[in-house]
């Protein structure tokens, strides 16, 4: 991607300047969407994201600079612009130790050399499942989506690193209509995985998983509302998790103190029922990656452990704020951000209760068998999900299909309701938007349910 | 390689794969300013650009695009769009327009950005951060407070000779404070818009995120029921650009918006006009062509509560056999060409805001709603959302409310509008740029305790 000579000459621009640090991350990523609407491919588009990003930090200062023409004069000429207001400082003899970045992504099949009939086979056979399902779906869209992005990271300090990131992810999104009424279901796995993926997870099932609940929510009935206990089914039900807590738990927001989780480390500050944790290590994981994009190598960390704060996830720059070591959790979405703290895969660990029994203890209430998206201000702790498939639980018993339901709640007291933890943990896959961008993220969880939330919906009181 | 060269390049090889092919660029310069605690925290400045090429094979479009202008992009720009060009089964024939059309002049940039200078940009930044801080002993910390501005070149060219070009540019501030009392945290937020960072206003914005945050403090959830409410101008545009895409014709011939069948039926209560206006002085959405060099134009979307038009690019006026509305925007070079609204906003009326809390006693104002990527349907048009706001009371906004979550559907709200304000006001632009004025409902459904 960039030779050596211009990583050396860029990162001595800005030392001659005084810069203390300096980073370069640069990427060179091709891109594959196929999308379909009622079977036929209506837009297929492909592409190559190219571009390099440098970053100086001068003590907690960073001043980042990015740019896709990437020749010797003009990263020279950046990297000297952006030490601009930094003192005299001296060049370094720099001597990198070059290195691959461990992989947890096996990967069998390449996309981009699989043959295109082939993804486009996949696209027809989820349309037939999709639309076979019922008489009452009346528009099913899919689309394809593949990339592979190859990135390097070097550093003043001698880092120099490569990866490479493989992506493939498949969304369905079947309508069912029913009496002038639409409504719609979705369903999007993704994983860190070649086009073997396809062959793990058949499309038929995908798309029936979309008309399924496009089916169920046509039946249902608007929500009740009010404040009652929420029973949050696995998977994609991890999103509360990550919204109401994990983006509290992330340095950009603890170090400039405005995280509703700072200052608690060694506190208990859920029920202790919860364990919490944030792998980067997990074997084709969507958010799964060798190192993070500053280069450190990712782990598994415990967020919380028997409802005990244990870590929180620090990228370099807040660490050095806070006076931690990073956790190995610097995201960004590309070259043209300036990487932060951010998750990977998190989500609940496995309790010991059968789902079934979560239920049955369940008087009144409502049961939450998928989350929609969400979103949280850190700094309060408040935050909000849609209910994508919801159902009331009376006496104990799934009743009528529910929606349009959303819950509102606070990440801190949600923590301490959880009152029961199945043993069934899923993950689910998201796209998560913050500072350094738009990143893959697998959020999860077994069954749980909160002794308490406020839910929003149409239908007026219980 | 020079970009003329490459364009050249590109439009040689196209001629014996393509029928017809179209080069779109963009080429942007941003700067961002953060600061944080009488320092600054964060600086950064890019240049960057990207091109896309769009194909027409036997009528269907092919699209590929590339940041890096070299030799090896050529190829795979050229292979990118053909491949996906065979793929694509559309019953429609695309024919890109012809050069020689007229298109309304649009004012040029006035390049203002630089009116004042990048370490007065950062001094304005610390002087906000501190202003705010120094409002209220409770106000316990700045969590952002930083200045961006953007600068675009948009270039769209096709083998026909089309060649077209417009720049724009403008800036934003921004600041968001976290208040205290013992354990109750809220925060409040508050941002300007602005083509010449004179505009900025940041008396008047640390203010706004003050009273936002400590206004909040001690509120809570009201009982669960049907309530009459304001919805404020920020909220009510956000529900706007939320729902936008039922008013494009792709997603109608889709199946895939409540107003199909709609045009010339009264979908909205009489008072309501939705305009698309490229040429809104107050707009960021504008340009005098889109994204496929058809001239824009100012329309009304609903006129008195009547739909008298969708919005529509080549593709989907060439299925309705009707003209493209200038429509065809795309969000940014790496996407197809779609369906986008300009400068989309509810024209006024003419009330003040204090008329319209005095016609909902006993109702709320809504002032703020979170969640809206996810809490609604563009199908169905149900959302349900987070809220906060404040109780009317004899006409007066008073306790603060939080912790409770509106809900409707919205094709039900547009029936519903009572009473429009006279305060039209932008929110930061997106997919288009959206605008409303304060709007009084009947009865919304809120949730609380």
């Amino acid at each position: 991607m960039l030779s050596e000579r211009v990583v050396s000459n860029t990162i001595n621009a800005a030392m001659m300047k005084g810069a203390e640090f300096v980073e370069i991350f640069a990427e060179d990523k091709l891109i594959g969407n196929i999308k379909t609407v009622g079977g036929l491919v209506e837009d297929s588009l492909s592409g190559r994201d190219y571009g390099a990003g440098i970053r100086i930090i001068n003590g907690l200062k960073s001043i980042y600079a990015y740019t896709n023409d990437t020749s010797e004069d003009n990263m020279v000429r950046l990297a000297s612009e952006a030490a601009q207001s930094i003192k005299e400082g001296s060049p370094k003899e720099l001597a990198f130790n070059k290195k691959d970045a461990p992989i947890y992504n096996m990967v069998d099949k390449l996309l981009f050399s699989t043959p295109r009939a082939e993804k486009l086979e996949l696209l027809k056979r989820a349309y037939s499942s999709a639309k076979g399902y019922s008489n009452l779906i009346t528009q099913v869209t899919s689309s394809y989506m593949e990339e592979e992005q190859d990135i390097l990271i070097a550093n003043s300090e001698g880092l120099w690193i490569i990866d490479k990131r493989i992506r493939t992810r498949f969304a369905v999104s079947s309508v069912a209509s029913l009496n002038g009424e639409m409504q719609q279901g979705y369903n999007a796995p993704g994983a860190s995985m070649g086009f073997e993926f396809y062959s793990i997870n058949p499309v038929e099932k995908i798309a029936e998983e979309a008309s399924r609940i496009a089916v169920e929510m046509i039946h249902g009935e608007y929500s009740p509302s009010g404040i009652m206990p929420v029973v949050i089914d696995n998977g994609f039900g991890g999103v509360l998790f990550h919204e109401a807590c994990g983006h509290a738990l992330e340095a950009s927001f603890v170090s400039k103190g405005v995280s509703a989780f700072g200052g608690k480390l060694g506190e208990m500050v859920a029920s202790p029922l919860v364990t919490a944790i944030d792998d980067g290590t997990l074997a084709n994981g969507w958010g799964t990656t060798g190192i993070d994009d500053e280069g450190t190598p990712t782990r598994r960390n415990i967020l919380i452990e028997n409802g005990v704060l244990k870590s929180y996830l620090v990228d370099k720059l807040n660490g050095k704020r806070m006076g931690m070591e990073s956790t190995g959790s610097a995201r960004r979405q590309s070259y043209r951000f300036s990487p932060t703290s951010r998750m990977n895969n998190t989500f609940i660990a496995n309790g010991d209760m059968d789902p079934m029994d979560i239920i049955s203890t369940t008087e009144y209430g409502l049961y939450a068998k998928s989350l929609g998206g969400g979103s949280v201000d850190p700094a309060t702790g408040d935050f909000n999900f849609a209910v994508m498939e919801g159902y009331l639980i009376k006496n104990g018993r799934l009743t009528r299909p529910l929606r349009g339901a959303t819950i509102v709640g606070n990440g801190v007291k949600v923590l301490e309701l959880i009152d029961a933890v199945g043993n069934n943990l899923a993950l689910g896959q998201g796209m998560c938007g913050a500072e350094s961008g738009s990143i893959p993220a697998n959020v999860g969880q077994p069954m749980i349910r909160v002794s308490s939330l406020t839910v929003g919906g149409r239908n007026g009181d219980k | 390689m020079e970009f003329n060269t490459f364009t050249r390049k590109i439009f040689q090889k196209s001629r014996d794969i393509f029928e017809e092919a179209e080069i779109f660029r963009v080429e942007s310069e941003n700067l961002k300013i953060g600061v944080f605690k009488g320092e600054l925290d964060k600086f950064s400045f890019s240049n960057t650009s990207g091109v896309s090429l769009r194909g027409i094979l036997k009528g269907s479009p092919g699209y590929s695009y590339t940041e890096a202008i070299d030799d090896k992009s050529v190829d795979i720009l050229i292979e990118g769009a053909l491949s996906s060009a065979e793929s694509v089964e559309t019953d429609t024939r695309l024919t890109l327009p012809e050069a020689g059309e007229s298109y309304a002049a649009m004012p040029e940039p006035k390049n203002k950005l630089n009116s004042i200078t990048t370490e007065d940009k950062i001094k304005a930044m610390l002087q906000l951060e501190e202003k705010t801080l120094s409002r209220d002993s409770r106000i316990q910390s700045v969590q952002e407070c930083m200045y961006q501005e953007f600068k675009s070149r948009r270039i769209v060219r096709n083998s026909k000779g089309l060649d077209l070009e417009h720049s724009d540019e403008g800036g934003f501030a921004y600041v968001s404070v976290v208040s205290r009392n013992g354990t109750d945290t809220k925060t409040g937020s508050s941002y300007r818009l602005f083509r010449n960072p004179l505009e900025m206003d940041i008396d008047k914005m640390s203010e706004e995120a003050a009273e936002e945050s400590l206004s909040m403090l001690r509120a809570s959830p009201v009982a669960s029921g049907m309530y009459p409410a304001v919805i404020r101008y920020n909220v009510f545009a956000e529900l706007l650009e939320a729902f936008s895409p039922i008013f494009s014709a792709d997603n109608v011939q889709k199946g895939l918006s409540g107003l199909k069948g709609n045009l010339g039926m009264e979908i909205a209560s009489s008072g309501v006009t939705l305009i698309d206006d490229p040429f809104h002085k107050d707009g960021f959405s504008g340009s005098s062509f889109d994204d496929e060099g058809i001239p824009t134009s100012r329309k009304l979307i609903v006129e008195s509560g009547v739909l008298r038009t969708y919005l529509h690019n080549i593709r989907t006026a060439e299925k309705d056999m009707t003209e493209s509305t200038g429509n065809g925007f795309r969000t940014s070079y790496k996407t197809a060409i779609g369906v986008s609204p300009t400068n989309f906003y509810m024209e006024p009326g003419e009330h003040e805001l204090e008329e319209l809390l005095e016609r909902a006693d006993g109702g709320i104002l809504i002032t703020k709603v979170a969640g809206i990527h996810s809490g609604l349907d563009t199908v169905s048009g149900d959302f349900s959302v987070q809220a906060q706001g404040y109780l009317i009371k004899k006409g007066k906004k008073e306790d603060p409310v939080n912790g409770i979550t509106i809900s409707g559907n919205f094709y039900d709200l547009l029936l519903h509008v009572e009473e429009i304000g006279s305060d039209l006001k932008f929110t930061l632009p997106g997919n288009g740029h959206f605008g409303s004025p304060s709007v009084l409902v009947g009865r919304i459904s809120i949730s609380g305790i």
